[in-house]
């Protein structure tokens, strides 16, 4: 096991090797530069000074190497955008509202899922599993953004229950938090919905009927504990997807959260930025992935404890 | 009083193509302590009436209905979950076919068997159940029993896998225990092991048994008496060695011809010409006439009534009465 980990991270760091080598040139290949004349009228010695400042003036691969050196010091740099503070420190201050919406649409989309995907599966064939269906497709299938200014014309124009957008108050935070909420609700419904029918159709929960359990005892504890694998390990990444902050989310509801930077640092030629955010995010998915792998494996005794011994 | 009373039970399971009638018209009696086989190839029904008896199939899509269905003094056509999940293991224990699966692949066997005990026993505290767990695998003649406690399914073969799950359903000394095809999914060289034990173990509790099987080999070494059934009907009923000396129905004997070892003239095995009948258009009549080498026109018209050759022995057959 501890060898597997250690492969795994090596082929992590391949990884987030290569992502950047790519990162780093398509960004530069995208034409035009952080201090092109139609946005900034600067002279050309000021433009000179600023390129030879920030060492663009440099070969490519002087500057990827640079810039790595930087990033193995955890040295991001500083954005361009607002160039009185460190890309660290802007990250910093703009992660918390994603993170906090992310982390609690996925508090509530989760529970939610599961406990529809189970009434689904239980009731199989039912106006409640049809119900449970529809609801899970439409969560999937709808753009979130379709979703998010559906819960402002409701919420926030037609019944005026709750601010339209804004970030502050926690009173401002429920409708993006539903808005994140939909896709981990409507795919823990899918996948519970089957995990649980696909457990329920083994031969031993019959075994388990005719030892006299209860069917309480058998479903929360035999079917729901065969189900859980595929739905512990999808959860990671799926936070991951949803702390990292939903750009048409956090557009809808103008919260000031990481999304917003993807677009404004890829608009502005934010080189650093731009960098820093996309390694976080191959990072975190490498990981993420990483301890979805080990926690299956710990889960699924076929795979811990290994082999037949008899 | 008999252990388990059957009165015109009939099963069947609705389907797309129609109504799949899987049992028609059985009835039953199994006193306690006695050991009775059914036989019957595949899709006669044998395994659906005990599923049906302890209501373990899905209901719908299984409709059953029975003029008397009772398990010692329980009415089970009328009793609610919670009588029929004490009866289940309790009185009345089974154990599969296939015991690879039979298993939850998430729980260790002492899991298994001790959540069985404290079931029916709830007052059994964990390590005495625990206790019990290891005699129980002991009994079984599992020599590792401490051992095997902790492993989980996987890492035990078929065959421990057998014996574990005969130790379970025996951990709440069941009255009567339900074999439905144990031996089946198991190497030739194990089976009879395995059948050995499940009948030094009834006459060692002195519990009932019902033997279900395809294979009248199994029912010769381990029952006293027979139920052959054909077409989700029984065709005959007779203790074990009238079966085989004295066979009335021409169903039984064509089983009987079958058996390998019975090589006809042309030193090929004997088969019963044609295929089991579609459970979804049964045959009118005798289910069993469209491959009965002594058939009458009445066959096909009216079903056979009961026909008694001995003190134990009926069948139903036209022809041959």
């Amino acid at each position: 096991m501890i060898m597997y980990i250690l492969r795994r991270l090596v082929s992590i760091m391949v990884t987030f090797l290569i992502v950047s080598v790519i990162i780093f040139l398509m960004m530069h290949a995208i034409p035009g530069g952080p201090f092109d004349a139609q946005d900034m009228p600067l002279s050309e010695a000021v433009r000179a000074k600023l390129m030879a400042r920030l060492g663009l003036d440099q070969p490519l691969h002087i500057q990827y190497f640079k810039y790595m050196w930087g990033v193995l010091h955890l040295d991001f740099g500083v954005p361009y955008q607002s160039p009185g503070e460190t890309v660290l420190q802007l990250l910093s201050r703009a992660w918390p509202p994603s993170l906090i919406l992310g982390g609690l649409g996925m508090l509530i989309g989760v529970p939610t899922g599961i406990l529809l995907g189970m009434a689904a599966a239980l009731k199989r064939n039912t106006w409640i599993d049809y119900l449970a269906s529809a609801v899970a497709t439409l969560g999937l299938t709808i753009p979130v953004f379709v979703i998010s200014m559906m819960l402002i014309l409701v919420f926030a124009v037609w019944l005026g229950w709750l601010p339209a957008s804004g970030w502050g108050e926690p009173k401002k935070w429920i409708l993006p938090i539903i808005a994140y909420a939909a896709i981990p609700m409507a795919t823990y419904a899918r996948y519970t919905r089957s995990a649980m029918l696909d457990s329920l159709n083994k031969p031993f929960v019959t075994v388990l009927r005719a030892k006299g359990l209860s069917e309480r005892r058998i479903i929360f504890q035999h079917v729901l504990r065969n189900s859980s694998i595929p739905m512990v390990t999808v959860f990671l990444p799926m936070f991951i997807g949803t702390a990292t902050g939903s750009i048409f989310v956090e557009a809808m509801f103008r919260v000031p959260g990481l999304g917003a930077y993807f677009v404004t640092s890829i608009e502005t030629r934010d080189y650093p930025l731009e960098m820093a955010l996309i390694l976080m995010i191959t990072m975190a998915f490498s990981l993420a992935y990483l301890i979805s792998d080990i926690l299956y494996a710990w889960l699924n005794p076929r795979i811990r404890v290994g082999g037949t011994q008899e | 009083m008999p252990l388990i009373d059957i009165q015109n039970l009939n099963v069947s399971f609705s389907q797309h193509e129609g109504l799949l009638q899987a049992v028609r018209g059985i009835s039953l009696q199994v006193e306690a302590g006695e050991s009775v086989g059914i036989v019957g190839e595949s899709g006669s029904g044998k395994s659906v009436t005990f599923m049906a008896a302890l209501r373990l199939l899905r209901e719908p899509p299984a409709i059953v209905t029975a003029d008397r269905l009772n398990i010692t003094d329980i009415d089970i056509m009328s009793a609610d979950k919670k009588k029929l999940s004490s009866l289940r293991g309790r009185v009345v224990a089974m154990i599969f076919q296939d015991p690879m699966t039979a298993f939850d692949p998430v729980f260790t066997i002492a899991h298994q068997i001790i959540e069985t005990i404290r079931t029916h026993r709830p007052r059994t505290s964990k390590s005495e159940a625990r206790t019990e767990a290891r005699e129980l695998l002991l009994r079984v003649e599992i020599k590792n029993a401490a051992d095997v406690l902790n492993y989980y399914p996987h890492q035990l073969s078929g065959g421990m896998l057998q014996r574990a799950m005969i130790a379970m359903a025996l951990s709440c000394r069941p009255q009567i225990l339900i074999a439905d095809e144990p031996t089946t999914a198991l190497d030739v060289t194990i089976q009879a092991q395995i059948l050995q034990l499940i009948k030094q173990l009834q006459i060692e509790l002195d519990m009932g048994l019902i033997m279900i099987t395809h294979d009248l080999g199994v029912i010769a070494e381990t029952v006293d008496r027979v139920l052959v059934m054909y077409g989700g009907r029984i065709m005959e009923q007779a203790p074990v060695q009238e079966i085989f000396d004295n066979p009335k129905h021409p169903y039984t004997s064509a089983l009987l011809q079958s058996m390998s070892g019975n090589l006809n003239k042309d030193g090929r095995l004997t088969e019963i010409k044609g295929t089991s009948p579609n459970p979804i258009t049964p045959p009118s009549g005798c289910p069993f006439h469209p491959r009965c080498s002594i058939a009458q026109p009445k066959c096909a018209t009216s079903s056979p009534e009961v026909s008694q050759v001995g003190p134990d022995h009926t069948f139903n057959c036209w022809e041959v009465s």
